[in-house]
């Protein structure tokens, strides 16, 4: 039963094995066991299937914390059904080529003129679940369909298979060494790849996860730690200045009973590496490095590499092979630099438009696009990135889409490049130079002019003026040389 | 002494909403905008314009409008 679909063939086992205990407590704190989880998956799949969902048809579904996003998600998953995870607070124009895109039957967690759309307290999970045939049914069947920033600002739909979604989970857990006793305080998104990561690999190992949904309201996360004493938790760097900046050291009380830390998405400056060392002398502190095509692909622990802390780790687990490559698709020796290149369980096989796969792979190695090396001991160092992306808080921002945005308003040109946050929370942020009499538009109000064009995140933190735009012989705009370092 | 009108609207520049938005009992996450990023920013704004420093202790309970129009009254007491 459920061959196909690893993660629920344990959630399953759970149910059975230890149906009292806890899976998941909810922002409200409500909380649900094993084997109610896996009572509400089951009917939240009689109800796909009685609005006619079957397999390979698709679903779109947006949540922040809330319970029915996990029975719907892992019902689609059931049936076959693929997910598509979206945030629903995505500007409209992207959230509308998503659909339009991947034509799903039915959208959950937010409104769409696309397709039928439920809010989730809309759901009736008292339908009767129809039996239904599963030899059809296969473990690299697409499970999900992810969208991830392009580089000219158009999402790339990842498709990622049930053994992919299972074997990313199954490999961070084994490098991080989670168990059944964890206890795991979630205030990251569920509709992003982290936090939904996380997620999957709480539940396959039959542990607990305490859902708030946020960071921002500290206090909130800092009493759930409190209340279900937690052992661990997962973060992207942005939110680590944040902890520092509007709760001190608060959060060392809990250094004892923290038993492990997840950081990624983007790179943490050494200090604040270090300084997490000294805070959490006994957790293990884990970064990942990855991308949604690739998820987690590899790891390092902060005190088993503190005269290191720059590398980005090793492969995950013997599973997963990282190379670097030449342009050509020619793999290097140790020590010279080119691109990193991912093979592994959890790496995708394809995007969902297969032209978008042109250039991705090098044989069964998925490029990743990042610049670097490898020393002799086998750790990975990255050194530069050949994709232009903008990484704001783990959130990546296509210059151009940026650039094509301001030019929308009357602008002549402009060209946008990613700076150091100036608040020292989130990493970079964009930053946006307008080639000199190219507008009279006053900076502020180029800048509410954008703010229904993109999302918050993407709105330049600043502007100024250029005299010319650099550009390469043949016009393309040279971003990364107005970055700095 | 500064008004509770003068903190909402900085409030809501800062999160770039309507002013209407930004009630009483309006917390944190209690509208989309008001996220750890709108957090950030409310807080800038407010030292920024208000000329005033929040004590770390303090950030920390700064969680609602209310909580924020308190914390601004009792700075403004405590430098006068």
């Amino acid at each position: 039963m459920l061959e196909h679909s690893p993660i629920l063939s344990a959630v399953h086992r759970h149910a059975v094995e230890v149906p009292q205990a806890v899976a998941l407590v909810s922002a409200s704190k409500e909380r649900v066991t094993y084997a109610v989880l896996f009572e509400r998956i089951v009917q939240a799949a009689a109800f796909l299937q009685e609005r006619g969902l079957r397999k390979g048809d698709r679903i779109a579904l947006s949540a922040q914390t809330e319970l029915d996003f996990i029975y719907v998600y892992f019902a689609a998953h059931l049936l076959d059904v693929i997910n598509v995870v979206v945030d629903a607070n995505a500007n409209p124009k992207k959230l509308a080529y998503i659909l339009e895109l991947t034509k799903p039957k039915l959208a959950f967690g937010f409104e769409t003129e696309t397709c039928v759309s439920f809010k989730y307290d809309q759901i009736d999970y008292g339908k009767q679940f129809e039996s239904y045939d599963e030899v059809t049914m296969s473990v690299d069947d697409t499970a999900d369909i992810v969208f991830t920033t392009g580089t000219t600002g158009v999402p790339k739909g990842v498709m990622l298979s049930h053994f992919n979604i299972f074997s990313s989970a199954d490999n961070i857990n084994g490098f991080i060494g989670n168990t059944k006793d964890d206890v795991e305080v979630l205030g990251l998104p569920l509709c992003h790849s982290f936090g939904l990561g996380r997620l999957r690999c709480t539940l396959i190992k039959g542990a607990m996860m305490v859902l708030v949904g946020s960071f921002a309201n500290l206090k909130l996360f800092f009493n759930a730690m409190d209340e279900f004493h937690a052992t661990g938790f997962g973060m992207v760097p942005a939110v680590w200045a944040y902890i520092r900046k509007f709760s001190g050291t608060r959060i060392s009380k809990f250094a004892g009973q923290l038993k492990y830390i997840e950081i990624g998405s983007a790179a943490m400056p050494i200090d604040s590496k270090k300084e997490l060392c000294a805070m959490f002398p006994t957790t293990r502190i884990c970064m990942h490095y990855g991308l949604t095509e690739a998820s987690r692909s590899a790891f390092m622990e902060f005190h088993e590499n503190m005269d290191k802390l720059n590398t980005i780790g090793k492969p995950v687990s013997d599973k997963v092979d990282i190379q670097i490559f030449d342009e050509n698709g020619g793999m290097l020796p140790d020590g010279e630099q080119g691109e990193i290149c991912v093979k592994g369980n959890m790496v995708t096989k394809s995007y969902y438009r297969s032209e978008e796969n042109a250039n991705a792979f090098f044989g069964d190695y998925f490029r990743t696009g990042d610049i670097g090396y490898r020393d002799a001991d086998g750790n990975l160092y990255l050194s530069g990135r050949r994709k232009e992306l903008i990484n704001v808080g783990g959130k990546k921002v296509s210059p151009q889409e940026v650039e094509d945005a301001v030019c929308s308003l009357g602008v002549e040109d402009c060209i946008c490049v990613g700076m150091e946050d100036p608040n020292g929370i989130l990493g970079e942020v964009p930053k946006v130079y307008i080639v000199k009499n190219g507008t009279k538009m006053p900076f502020d109000e180029i800048r509410r002019k954008l703010l229904p064009l993109l999302e918050d995140y993407k709105i330049p933190a600043a502007f100024d003026w250029i005299d010319e735009i650099p550009k390469t012989s043949s016009g393309k705009k040279q971003r990364l040389s107005l970055r700095k370092p | 002494m500064t008004t509770e009108d003068t903190i909402k609207k900085i409030i809501a520049e800062a999160l770039d909403v309507d002013l209407e938005k930004i009630t009483d009992d309006l917390a944190i996450n209690g509208i989309p905008e008001w996220n750890s990023i709108g957090n950030l920013a409310i807080i800038t704004a407010l030292e920024d314009k208000l000329d005033i420093s929040f004590p770390i202790d303090d950030l920390f309970e700064l969680t609602s409008v209310e909580g924020i129009v308190e914390e601004i009254a009792k700075l403004e007491k405590e430098n006068a």
